[in-house]
């Protein structure tokens, strides 16, 4: 099962659960944007909200195990991955 | 001045960790560094810009006839000379932008929507003339109402800047027109189960005003835009190539048409990352065909450029009797100028980020109001969003009894824990800089204790950032070597990048000559910002050198007739693996690279992973004068995990100085506007930043928790020692005087208006 946690703010668009779990076989892999979109067909409206023009919203940046995946939306989740989207991260100095 | 450091992790290293004379030096302190406004031509033309009177106006009309009838007069540019830019949101430099916004803060289009937002640029033979030409402008507008207040501006029937902008929240929009550009949240937990396990709850409001970066160079931009299309432009910049993309973006151009030379640069802290001048140089390059600049007033950098938010912070803090934080709360509003920015979202990833709570709800919101458009300013968001919380962890302190350094460390994150984000800490050091802050000389010593003094403590942290850098070294015909990147310094960068080289090839210092190229000249490499520079720029040299290292065991493999896998490269030299040969330096390796295969240069181009964190506590010992309200620092030390030292001595610079900075943030430093949005204190005169007599020598201690993300554990360093000083001096101003003052800054006014309320609001004075 691949955990993908649901931002705060989105949460009404996935029946106010804190994450939802894809089951994925052992050994398979896919993508961020199959996860999304196998999310999207039960919970409609998520993929929409992480989305801008098709690819991932600028400047949202997702992790897959605490590991920031720069691939975006083709980076490959596994059975165990634990994927969050976080917001702009962004510096001064 | 005392320095001190703790664990002397870059001992470890030949060259990291001493201190040599900066390479640049002697230009800088000759005057023989080229600045931007150095640039000249023997046609140079000079540019002066109109700019709105109203901080919010509908611009009915712009005739520039009379303007351009002037003798002397060689071109005007309007919003109407600027390429249209579709509504598209895109990454830049500074996070994501809108393009039809970046457009409009260039040139106005249909509307001021700040006091001082460019109306027109015109470009004369000498300054004067362009000057005087700007006046004969003749702009009709319909004055509106601005909205200046971060809260006013979020309620329901505030006046709205756009009618079109609604809150987007990650990538949903929301369908209702409003100031509130976006909405951040991050929720761990329950919170109400939290706060209903905790004995003792604080709830408390903040607010800071807008305050300025306070660099002393003035922006600056020359261009010269050749009849096929090349276009070249010198300028003061963090980054030579995040602003030759903000340029071709907003110019509709290809990124190989234009060229951007960095000088050298008087200060950024993150102000020098939007552009401002730029296209309008190059438009009116473009219309004369002569080179263009064009240099900002001091008057033009308070209105017009890019200062930190001002912030409304109310935050809920639940802990249990023996000090244990439970649970928090935090509702937080950024001022984001007249057009949508997400530093909100920065400075929720900031608030609660030094302590373990298992229980949190944070939210905080872009707010747009009739104001210039904010930018980055050191550890942006982070001293806003953070004092609040150093104020009630010391309220909390004095409530249980408790040393306020040992209620921190009760708390404290460490590696393993989880985050506000969900995400959990790799090596971080707070728990040892807070160790070292309670061991240091000045905590232990005796709190000063004559009437209205006193001592405080706050922590601060900044989150730091990696981003893509560009690097080549080249090794010389006698042995020493160049360094180039694409990084801007600003902070002793040059010498960071020559030391690192020298480590790695085993030279000196002083035997590596460093330098910043221009977009022509080295790979794409993001800005010199987020403390990142030391970190990943550093980083590629790191691998260029190796890069470098591995073509000449190729070289010495071939002088030895062995294979390159038997050359190992240990202790500065090469060696055999087992053939008994005499080992070789570089300096002794380079002058037969000719007739081995000609020279060698190694480069990198990285995105790296694995940035290091920063956190840092400060202990500052005050007095107050109860008649004037002037707080004077008696004694400062600033403690901060820095991963390695690279050059110590530049290291405690930027902690100075972004101590300094804090400082003035605390005590006095404010955007002053009257009902009408106009600035009533644009210029040093009248916007009180510390100076010398100000501010005692700011001791540091230099902890070393290396990052393990770097090869010689570098973490960023510049920005983190700007957050501690505002809850340190609030801190310590409330347990002098008994009055803890939620309003920054603390200045003498203010001061004196929180004695007055004191007998109305009485908390404990001393710990």
């Amino acid at each position: 099962m691949a955990t993908v946690h649901i931002p705060a703010l989105l949460r009404d668009l996935a029946g106010g659960a804190e994450r939802l779990q894809v089951p994925l076989a052992a050994g398979q892999q896919i993508t961020i944007r199959q996860l999304l979109e196998r999310l999207d067909a039960q919970h409609a409206g998520l993929l929409e909200a992480l989305l801008y023009e098709g690819d991932l919203m600028p400047g949202i940046a997702v992790f897959i195990d605490n590991d920031q995946a720069l691939l975006g939306l083709q980076a490959k989740v596994r059975p165990d991955s634990d994927v969050r989207f976080l917001p702009p991260v962004v510096g001064g100095r | 001045m005392r320095k001190l450091q703790v664990t002397e992790q870059s001992k470890r290293y030949k060259v990291i960790g001493t201190r040599p004379i900066r390479h640049d030096g002697e230009d800088k302190v000759t005057g023989r560094a080229q600045y931007g406004a150095d640039v000249h031509f023997p046609d140079l033309l000079h540019g002066f810009v109109l700019r709105s009177p109203h901080a919010h106006a509908r611009i009915l009309s712009i005739d520039t006839r009379k303007a351009l009838a002037l003798p002397g007069v060689k071109a005007i540019v309007t919003g109407q000379d600027l390429p249209r830019l579709e509504e598209r949101i895109i990454a830049s430099g500074e996070g994501i932008e809108n393009l039809k916004y970046m457009s409009d803060r260039i040139l106005a289009s249909d509307k001021a929507l700040f006091k001082g937002h460019p109306i027109a640029a015109v470009a004369a033979t000498d300054a004067w003339i362009a000057e005087e030409a700007a006046s004969r402008i003749e702009v009709k507008y319909e004055v509106l109402k601005p909205v200046l207040d971060v809260v006013a501006a979020m309620q329901a029937g505030s006046p709205l800047l756009y009618e079109r902008i609604t809150t987007t929240i990650l990538g949903k929009k929301e369908s209702k027109a409003t100031n509130i550009c976006n909405h951040t949240r991050f929720l761990q937990g329950d919170p109400d189960a939290g706060f209903a396990q905790a004995d003792e709850v604080f709830e408390r409001e903040f607010r800071s005003q807008t305050v300025h970066q306070g660099y002393i160079e003035l922006h600056n931009a020359t261009a010269l835009a050749r009849s096929d299309g090349h276009i070249t432009v010198w300028t003061s910049t963090q980054g030579a190539f995040p602003t030759r993309e903000q340029i071709a973006t907003v110019l509709k151009k290809d990124l190989s048409k234009i060229r951007v030379i960095p000088l050298e640069i008087g200060g950024g802290f993150g102000g020098k990352i939007p552009i401002y001048l730029e296209p309008l140089a190059v438009l009116l390059s473009e219309k004369t065909g002569q080179p263009v600049k064009l240099v900002m007033s001091r008057a033009d950098e308070f209105n017009a450029t890019g200062p930190a938010s001002a912030s409304a912070t109310r935050i809920k803090l639940g802990f249990k009797k023996d000090g244990t934080l439970v649970a928090a709360q935090v509702w937080m509003a950024f001022e984001s100028g007249a057009f949508p920015t997400t530093w909100g979202a920065t400075g929720a990833n900031c608030v609660l980020a030094p302590y373990r709570i298992p229980h949190l709800l944070i939210d905080s919101y872009d707010v747009l109001l009739n104001t210039t458009r904010v930018a980055a300013y050191r550890a942006p968001s982070s001293p806003q969003a953070l004092w609040g919380v150093e104020s009630i962890m010391d309220e909390a302190a004095l409530r249980f009894g408790m040393d306020p350094i040992d209620l921190r460390l009760q708390n404290a994150a460490k590696e393993g824990d989880r985050r506000h984000d969900g995400m959990t800490w790799p090596r971080i050091g707070l728990i040892e800089t807070l160790q070292a802050a309670q061991s240091s000389a000045h905590y232990r010593s005796p709190a000063p204790s004559g009437r209205n003094q006193s001592r405080g403590v706050g922590i601060g942290y900044w989150q730091n950032a990696g981003m893509q850098s560009s690097a080549t070294v080249g090794i010389n015909m006698d042995g020493t070597a160049s360094v180039v990147t694409g990084s801007v310094d600003i902070g002793g960068s040059r010498a960071a990048m020559a030391m690192i080289t020298a480590e790695t090839l085993g030279l000196t210092a002083e035997e590596v000559r460093p330098s910043v190229a221009d977009t022509d000249s080295i790979g794409h490499t993001d800005v010199t910002a987020g403390s990142r520079t030391t970190f990943a720029t550093g980083y590629a040299v790191y691998l260029a050198a190796l890069d470098a290292i591995a073509q000449m065991k190729q070289r010495v493999a071939t002088l030895w007739d062995c294979n390159p896998d038997d050359v190992l490269f240990e202790d500065g030299a090469f060696r055999g693996r087992s053939n008994g040969k005499e080992p070789l330096t570089v300096r002794k390796l380079a002058p037969q690279l000719p007739r081995t295969g000609g020279p060698v240069q190694g480069q990198a181009s990285i995105l790296p992973k694995g940035v290091g964190v920063g956190f840092g506590c400060h202990i500052a010992d005050i007095e107050v004068d109860p008649d004037t309200g002037k707080v004077t620092l008696l004694r400062y030390t600033a403690v901060q995990d820095v991963g390695t030292a690279i050059h110590p001595a530049y290291v405690e610079g930027q902690i100075m100085g972004g101590a300094v900075q804090g400082i003035g943030w605390a005590l006095n430093e404010e955007f002053v506007r009257n009902e009408q949005g106009d600035l009533l204190n644009a210029g040093f005169l009248d916007y009180r930043m510390p100076t010398i007599l100000d501010v005692p020598d700011v001791e540091t201690i230099l902890v070393e928790v290396p990052n393990p993300g770097h090869p010689y554990g570098v973490r960023g360093v510049g920005e983190t020692p700007i957050v501690p000083p505002l809850g340190t001096l609030h801190n310590a101003i409330a347990r002098a005087v008994g009055v803890r003052i939620r309003e920054l800054p603390m200045s003498p006014p203010r001061v004196q208006a929180a004695l007055a309320r004191r007998a109305a609001q009485p908390i404990p004075a001393k710990a």
